[in-house]
């Protein structure tokens, strides 16, 4: 099935029309007798007609908040919800089109699978006829046939799951809201899941916001991503502009893995910044950060490691589009389909690595534990990124 | 929140009460529930106590502390009354741990047996140990006199440590089965693996965990010992306790200006005593009860300490089992314990005689009170449960106060503060209703009810609830269609308790009563007063017969077996 909305997607692309709910400058503060909790700081957001948007962060990152001031089980503290372009924000949860499939799937343990699916439709009043109807449609989309007479307890973990996305989907609802759905399932059924959840999003072309702090959660389903920490959004973009370009070092770190270099700027030049890093020059590409010392990211997989016989010879060296320099290697992890490289070059400085492994390619082509390596690493994966 | 012009509706009430209460941005039926529940709170237990306060501090209150302070008799009732709460809250928590013990972690074979008899004085009017004790050990005793030959005289404290004790020991011993059955077994494998043995691991595990539960028993049948008026009435003897003073006040002297002040007197070290219960022991409590499954505890395998518990607790249960038999033995023979002809004379009495009148009296009563004492309950439940709101600790504080206050105070306070005509003639004046009865009955068993329905919302995981109310659910459609089912044999266990609770007080109506409206258990004590044990027994006897069948029928409609209500609830998150 190839949808437009299948391609992926970035903010420029958009049609600003087709915004289905706005966030607007929302803050909330949490007052207890133990003080006072900033959970969101002041949030703006657009979230598009039919997208898959996941919020992802650490706990305590205010996501969760956020997801559930969308469903209205909390108020904002100042700003507003609106929902294609109407403003929502005193409207109760119930009243507002929106279904949300909980972490813990929050099935009514005393009602069968029919009646749990059945249960919005028989609070809007839906004629019986309908509501059978409607309900063995999403029986069958979501491979529930033959178990609607079971009540929760009788189910496994994945088709409590399906009868969860079931029940809100039915009432065929403007946004659908996940809060972490998946986490509660063991590791292969997961991935399973987000496939499924994915294809049956993308089937009923419904707007949805999926709040998790798994990042390959994140990167395998989403249109956008945005990421959230300490109450604020650090950088929203596709799954692909998150991870090759992060704006912070925050999401560098959270989303993969990242080598953390750091270096005075040397100059600017044609949208391009000098930096001295690893004891050479990089032309980097100028993402606006301030002069001074700067901090630059590197992914592993970005690094080309050779061995190299004499690496105490080899000055680092700033040529063309690459920098290269040299070092020992200092540890070596088989993961199967690839190896984690420790490498520590001449100024000390300890980088990771990642070498993929083929038929011919296996880890007996790679260098031996304390041999010297050279290490080339295109100027292009050298990212500087705010603090 | 828009601020529409506020009508003189009841939306408009709502609205304006929610905002001064504070209550959380929600419906407006969560306002409704809030207001009901102080309602019932302030109205029924907080202004009535508030009465008696203000009565003992009137000019003629203030002649009677003079004098009562003055008196040598009133520093020994005080003694006395602190000295049986200690007593008996002793002896009742050791008792309760041991056969709770014996139930939870050993294989002993008359385990059912056991529980049964621990939970007989639950459904029995308290003071019928009393008598039993009276009839067994007293100057002309069974046991006393005819076995031992010796005269006895059982009357005072030593005879009313062991009805109290009797008496009161299933709410320990509830209370114990309750912890450590939610006592997490791997605790003590661990404790096991590292080396510890039986002996080694109770001491440093298992005893650390149960200390608050222990203290917390012991502080609640302190309070329920100073409070229990049958039991002092017919076995104190010379030996005075508040209980009895305040009874005699009013029964004998016709003063409630010194009844009045011996309820202030009674009132302060049970509110005291429940409060440090309340705030600083319930926080301690390492052991929840959340009916989650945890791991099987080890069961107590070594003879050497098995078979010392079973000895305790077969003794124990053996002693309960005499004193209840005998209050049957009692009922069925021409005069009780003296000669034992086999008669029905005394059960006639009850059901086709005088009693009659006071036995179906007491089960309408009853009848009317269990839903609405069920109901108010679960509102306040709910109240406490669902959602934070300002004053929300205070509420719940103040509805499981009713369990510190005296059924004496009650019933003096309802007598105080609805013996007029109040706000306008919208609240009729009670005293000599039925109505006054049924409110007793209500206050009674509602903190017990709250408890319950406390514990089984809190089980309900919230997202349930939210998972409704997403799909278009109002609050009210979801407390229906969802928490309502979910709650269900908490209910059951509610209803039963309510229903057995109005059954067998006294303390709350023993001054409400009118020639209209009899009531059996003060007739109970009318009739053993007066020295007709045969009828009193009877009585006794007709009254558990009672509510076992009232219990049996609740069990065949609902479709709930009495023991549900005490397993942990099915998983609710799924």
């Amino acid at each position: 099935m190839t949808t437009p909305s299948n391609l992926t997607m970035n903010d420029e692309d958009k049609d600003l029309d087709a915004v289905a709910v706005r966030v607007a400058d929302v803050q909330k503060i949490f007052d207890s007798s133990r003080g006072r909790h900033v959970a969101l700081e002041s949030i703006s957001l657009e979230i598009f007609d039919g997208e898959f948007l996941t919020i992802l962060g650490p706990s305590g990152c205010g996501k969760t908040t956020l997801l559930r001031i969308l469903a209205g089980f909390e108020h904002p503290t100042k700003g507003e919800i609106l929902l294609d372009n109407k403003r929502i924000t005193d409207v109760p949860p119930n009243k507002r089109p929106m279904a949300m499939v909980f972490q813990s799937y929050a099935l009514f343990p005393h009602l069968t699978v029919f009646d749990n699916i059945a249960y919005g439709l028989k609070i809007a009043k839906v004629p019986k006829d309908e509501i059978r109807e409607r309900v063995e449609v999403v029986l069958s989309i979501m491979d529930l046939v033959g178990l609607a007479d079971r009540l929760p307890t009788q189910l496994s973990g994945g088709q409590q799951q399906r009868v969860a996305l079931a029940r809100s989907v039915v009432v065929r609802p403007r946004v659908l809201l996940f809060d972490e759905p998946l986490s509660n399932l063991d590791a292969r059924l997961r991935d399973q899941m987000r496939l499924e959840l994915r294809r049956i999003q993308r089937q009923l072309g419904v707007t949805s916001v999926y709040v998790t702090h798994d990042q390959s959660e994140a990167m395998a389903m989403s249109d956008r991503i945005v990421v959230m920490s300490e109450g604020r959004i650090e950088q929203i973009g596709s799954p692909d502009s998150i991870y090759r370009r992060p704006t912070s070092l925050f999401v560098a770190d959270f989303i993969g893995k990242a080598n953390v270099l750091s270096g005075p700027v040397a100059g600017r030049s044609d949208g391009r910044l000098q930096v001295n890093v690893l004891g050479t020059t990089a032309g980097v590409e100028d993402t606006g950060v301030a002069d001074g010392v700067v901090t630059v990211v590197l992914r592993p997989e970005d690094i080309l490691v050779r061995p190299c016989d004499s690496p105490n010879d080899h000055k680092p060296v700033s040529g063309g589009d690459q920098i290269e320099v040299a070092g020992w290697l200092r540890g070596r992890e088989y993961l199967g389909a690839a190896s984690n490289l420790t490498i520590e070059l001449l100024d000390g400085t300890l980088l990771s690595s990642v070498a993929e492994h083929t038929a011919q390619s296996g880890p007996e082509s790679l260098p031996e534990v304390g041999a010297g390596v050279s290490v080339s690493i295109p100027n292009s994966a050298l990212r500087a990124v705010h603090d | 929140m828009d601020l529409a012009p506020v009508s003189m509706s009841t939306k408009g009430l709502v609205r304006l009460a929610r905002k001064t209460l504070g209550a959380a941005r929600g419906q407006g039926s969560f306002g409704l529930a809030i207001v009901v529940s102080v309602l019932i709170i302030v109205g029924f237990v907080i202004y009535p106590t508030a009465e008696i306060i203000a009565r003992s501090f009137t000019a003629e209150g203030r002649i009677e502390w003079d004098r009562l302070a003055d008196a040598t008799q009133t520093v020994s009732t005080i003694r006395n009354t602190v000295w049986l709460g200690v007593l008996s809250g002793f002896v009742g928590t050791i008792a309760g741990l041991v056969m709770a013990l014996v139930q939870v972690r050993t294989g002993f074979r008359y385990k059912r047996l056991l529980h049964t008899i621990c939970l007989i004085p639950v459904i029995s009017p308290p003071f019928a140990v009393a008598m039993s004790v009276i009839t067994l050990f007293g100057r002309s005793g069974l046991i006393s006199k005819d076995l031992f030959g010796t005269r006895y005289d059982i009357s005072g404290l030593d005879g009313l440590l062991i009805a109290v004790s009797v008496s009161f020991m299933p709410v320990a011993y509830l209370n114990f089965v309750g912890m450590l059955k939610a006592f997490d077994g791997a605790l003590e494998e661990a404790a096991t693996d590292l080396g510890a043995g039986l002996v080694y691991r109770f001491r440093t595990v298992v005893l650390p965990l149960l200390a608050p539960g222990i203290a917390n028993s012991f502080l609640l049948l302190f309070v329920s010992a100073i409070a229990d008026l049958g039991n002092p009435v017919l076995l104190g003897g010379e030996f005075d306790v508040l209980s009895s003073r305040i009874y005699l006040a009013i029964i004998g002297e016709f003063n409630l200006d010194k009844a009045a002040v011996f309820s202030v007197m009674l009132l302060v070290p049970s509110v005291v005593v429940f409060s440090a219960q309340y705030f600083w022991l319930r926080k301690k409590e390492y052991i929840t009860v959340t009916g989650k499954p945890v791991g099987d505890p080890l069961p107590i395998r070594q003879r050497s300490v098995a078979w010392p518990l079973y000895f305790l607790a077969m003794t124990m249960a053996a002693f309960i089992a005499l004193i209840y038999g005998y209050i049957i033995v009692g009922a069925f023979t021409e005069v009780w314990g003296i000669n034992f002809n086999p008669t029905f004379e005394h059960i006639r009495f009850v059901l086709r005689g005088a009693g009659r009148e006071a036995l179906w009296d007491t089960i309408r009563l009853a009848v009317v009170a269990t839903p609405i004492a069920s109901f108010a309950g679960l509102v306040i439940a709910f109240v406490i449960t669902q959602r934070e709101f300002r004053g929300r600790g205070l509420l719940d504080f103040a509805s499981v106060l009713g369990v510190a206050i005296p059924g004496t105070i009650i019933g003096i306070g309802l007598l105080l503060a609805y013996n007029e005509p109040l706000l306008g003639g919208l609240i009729p004046e009670l005293t000599g209703t039925a109505a006054i009865l049924v409110l007793a009955f209500t206050i009674r068993s509602l903190p017990g009810v709250v408890r319950v329905a406390v514990g089984a919302l809190n089980q309900l995981s919230k997202s349930l609830e939210e998972a409704s109310i997403s799909l278009g659910a109002t609050p009210t459609q979801t407390f229906v269609k969802v928490i309502l089912p979910l709650i269900r044999p908490a209910m059951f266990s509610s209803l039963v308790w309510s229903f057995a609770r109005s059954m067998t007080s006294l303390s709350p109506i023993v001054f409400l009563v009118t020639p209209q409206w009899r009531i059996m258990t003060a007739q109970i004590l009318n009739e053993a007063d007066q020295g007709r044990f045969g009828n009193a027994a009877a009585y006794s006897v007709v009254l558990v017969t009672v509510v076992l069948v009232a219990i049996s029928l609740l069990a065949l409609t609902t479709g709930f077996s009495i023991s549900d209500g005490e397993k942990p609830q099915p998983e609710r998150t799924a």
